[in-house]
């Protein structure tokens, strides 16, 4: 108890300051660690594009104000995938059709996708396999599953799945998972500057392989749809100019497109851009809190310096006198950092939970190693002045000097 | 000047006895500084400048609440304003039916000509009072850049004497307008039919609304007096009832809610990073407290001791933020401008003024208490403290 009292008696003098400090430092790690884990994002999202099945692909969007809603429902009913289908030198369009169903009581994505989406989206899988493709001779569909509520089933595992309104059930084996940060192929976007974060959701998905055998195991009522609104047309490998021309000529006349490359090239403006400005706040809020920390450590060290010296003529050694000192000063920074990991301990739970989720962070524990780095490394150099200060006259001199003053 | 001149020394004093303290203080105040100016340019909307390459906040909208057949020439005079408020293009919009004829009848509450104008993809499909429509837009100075798409010159020299449209993706090659065939030229991403001005005043269609956009954003009070201007004119020319002008006070108001916003974000940082180094200075202060008990002694006025500390708070404040201004203005090319939120933000000597006005002000205020408790304080107390 003692010890506590002399530790917190360490930032009697300073309280307001440390408080402000505890402020600052808390709103600039949280900072720090939103935009570590936006970059971790966006480059998680990149390697997930980075496939070779993409390599040759264009993302085309359909632009929505051309089209009355009639026209909308007939293109995601997939008339116009069948038309750039049929083009020469498209190998296919990565598409998928959508449904939902229950699982434990809560709402999953069902999504179907064809061969391609899972030839384009390959690199998502983190345990397991994708589908074989082959007719069902069992009750059972082969799906991959992704998302906090498949968290703990491991490959190989039956479930069963419920829809809304009706008796009956699908009954899937887990084939393959996509793990942390559960993150899921899912189109969107329409806009010029389309980047790869803009083709995963965080949610929990169900996905089975597309084809008729699957379909028929759904219950009557049920039927998923593709909405068509944007997809990725991948080319044969000896596509010429002329065929890629051909269809994209398509695109133009009722959407636009971005090719691969676009898209890579606006996914690394895109990091820059984020970096940079995402940057900004932390490290102006960063530079203001450490010479905040150095300054109370100084002022701590003047003001306490006299107290200190008579903890010494009492017994207490140079070395635990200093110690006292660098424990009273790292009290707020230690504050920050405990509120910090529960805020992102927060975070985790509540994702890990289904209470909430995420678009365009990935959060984790490892997010807050580069607060914690900067925290030790600051006040490691904050108490370097001090050190020198308190190394430099002996408690005695001191006390000599306060004495005669 | 004998007050100022102590200030100075005294301030000398504090650089020669206190350096830690006083180089941290300087730190301290100098990264505040560069953090408010940073935040200076980027959370005004004025500074910032987001909604000055926007279109709608230089757009003076004409309803025409009836369609009426108007002359083009009077309505280019009539927009014509003092000098400072000149006109980039003006874009005419006629309401017609889905065949491209001048047939639908806007006569009673439920069929105003202003409903058409709203929500298109939906309106365009259930119809409004029972018809469906086209509409049918021409600009004046062909686009003059007021928007992006669908081209910043929507027709070359020769398309805007001919019968030629930009039309929405997804529609046919040709259409109709009263009675004419118009091909298509482009198809793009647009709302509405896009014909030369010179065709759509020679079909003979009524016109429903009249968009009118000055080449600068005006100011608030300027935006309001060429508002009501507009409204006098075209009162006159028309029955008052059956016309209102729609001024762009909506974006201002926007805008004036952003500088808000902003300057209580100012506000807050300048206030949370000047407290937390005041304590500094205010150390350096407690220091000196027995030069101010000899001052008192020798017959300085309370007030006179206290001037000498407000002027050492203003010229150490003052210090520091020229610094950081200095520092600033020198690397901001380099550097600062590259980490700007929001591209081409221009700093003038009249921001830095504000922000030095702004930084003092608060540093003032978080010291009122330490000030006043010096006030307050008699030489006998003065003296005893020292003891």
């Amino acid at each position: 108890m003692k010890k506590i009292i002399m530790l917190i008696n360490n930032l009697s003098g300073n309280v307001i300051s440390s408080l402000i400090l505890v402020v600052i430092l808390t709103y600039s790690l949280i900072s720090v660690e939103n935009m570590i884990g936006s970059y971790r994002y966006i480059t998680f999202s990149e390697y997930i594009l980075s496939n070779e099945s993409l390599a040759d692909s264009d993302y085309f969007m359909l632009d929505p104000v051309s089209l009355n809603m009639d026209e909308q429902y007939n293109h995601g009913s997939g008339k116009l995938i069948n038309k750039i289908s049929s083009f020469k030198g498209v190998k296919g369009v990565a598409d998928s059709s959508k449904t939902a169903a229950y699982f434990r009581s809560s709402v999953v994505n069902l999504d179907f996708y064809n061969r391609y989406m899972t030839e384009a989206f390959n690199n998502i899988l983190s345990e397991g396999r994708w589908f074989t493709h082959s007719k069902n001779s069992t009750d059972c569909i082969e799906a991959v599953v992704c998302g906090a509520i498949f968290n703990d089933l491991p490959v190989g595992s039956k479930i069963e799945l419920a829809f809304p309104n009706v008796k009956e059930t699908l009954k899937v084996e887990v084939v393959g998972k996509v793990g942390y940060p559960w993150y899921a192929p899912d189109y969107f976007s329409i806009s010029d500057e389309v980047s790869s974060g803009d083709f995963l959701v965080e949610a929990n998905f169900v996905m089975l392989d597309d084809n008729e055998s699957n379909r028929k195991m759904l219950p009557e009522n049920v039927e998923p749809r593709s909405l068509g609104l944007s997809f990725f047309v991948l080319y044969d490998n000896d596509c010429t100019s002329a065929q890629r021309n051909a269809v994209r000529d398509l695109y133009e006349s009722v959407g636009s497109y971005k090719s691969y490359d676009e898209i890579l090239k606006n996914t690394h403006d895109k990091i820059q851009k984020d970096l940079i400005t995402g940057l900004v706040t932390p490290i102006f809020m960063l530079a203001v809190s450490t010479i905040l920390l150095i300054s109370i450590a100084v002022m701590t060290v003047y003001k306490k310096l006299r107290e200190h010296t008579i903890y010494y003529l009492c017994g207490c050694s140079r070395r635990q006198s200093f110690l006292y000192l660098v424990f009273g000063v790292s009290i707020p920074v230690f504050i920050s950092v405990i509120i910090n990991t529960i805020y992102v301990a927060v975070k985790i739970n509540n994702l890990a939970s289904g209470v909430t989720g995420y678009e365009g962070v990935i959060f984790d524990y490892n997010n807050i190693w580069f607060g914690i780095l900067y925290c030790i490394v600051t006040v490691t150099v904050a108490m370097i002045l001090p050190y020198i200060v308190f190394r430099s006259n002996t408690p005695v001199e001191i006390y000599r000097r306060n004495h005669n003053d | 000047m004998k007050i100022f001149r102590l200030t100075i020394s005294r301030i000398a004093t504090h650089f020669v006895e206190n350096k830690l303290i006083f180089i941290l203080f300087f730190l301290g105040i100098l990264a505040s500084s560069i953090t408010i100016i940073f935040y200076y340019g980027n959370l005004f909307s004025f500074k910032n400048g987001v909604y000055d390459d926007f279109s709608e906040i230089r757009a003076y909208t004409i309803n025409l609440r009836i369609p009426q057949i108007i002359d083009k020439d009077e309505i280019i005079k009539m927009a014509e304003y003092e000098g400072n408020c000149k006109i980039q293009d003006i874009i005419f919009s006629s309401v017609l039916d889905e065949n491209g004829n001048d047939s639908i009848k806007f006569d009673n509450e439920d069929n105003k000509t202003s409903l058409y104008f709203t929500d298109l993809t939906e309106a365009e499909i259930i119809g409004f009072g029972g018809h469906k429509f086209m509409i049918v837009e021409a600009y004046l100075n062909n686009n003059a850049n007021v928007y992006a798409y669908p081209e910043p010159q929507i027709f070359n020299e020769a398309q805007q004497h001919e019968l030629v449209a930009v039309a929405p993706k997804n529609k046919p090659d040709t259409i109709k307008i009263a009675n004419k065939t118009y091909n298509v030229v482009s198809k793009q991403t647009v709302e509405h039919y896009i014909i030369p001005v010179e065709k759509l005043f020679s079909s003979g269609v009524r016109i429903a609304q009249i968009k009118i956009y000055t080449e600068n954003k005006l100011s608030e009070n300027m935006m309001y007096r060429y508002s009501d201007y507009l409204e006098n004119n075209i009162s006159k020319k028309f029955k008052s009832t059956d016309v209102y002008v729609e001024p762009p006070k909506v974006w201002y108001n926007t805008e004036n809610d952003g500088n808000k916003m902003g300057f209580s974000g100012i506000t807050a940082i300048a206030a949370i990073s000047l407290i937390a180094f005041m304590f500094l200075l205010k150390y350096m202060m407690l220091l000196s407290h027995k030069n101010n008990v000899i001052l008192m002694m020798v017959g300085a006025k309370k007030s006179d001791v206290l001037k000498i500390v407000i002027l050492e708070n203003i010229i150490l404040v003052t210090g520091s933020v020229l610094s950081a201004v200095l520092l600033h203005s020198i690397l901001y090319q380099p550097v600062f401008s590259k980490v700007n939120i929001y591209g081409n933000i221009v700093y003038y000597p009249m921001d830095y003024l504000n922000i030095y006005l702004i930084i003092l002000l608060v540093s003032l205020l978080v010291n009122i208490p330490f000030f006043v408790g010096y006030y307050k304080n008699n030489i006998r107390e003065a003296r005893n403290r020292q003891l």
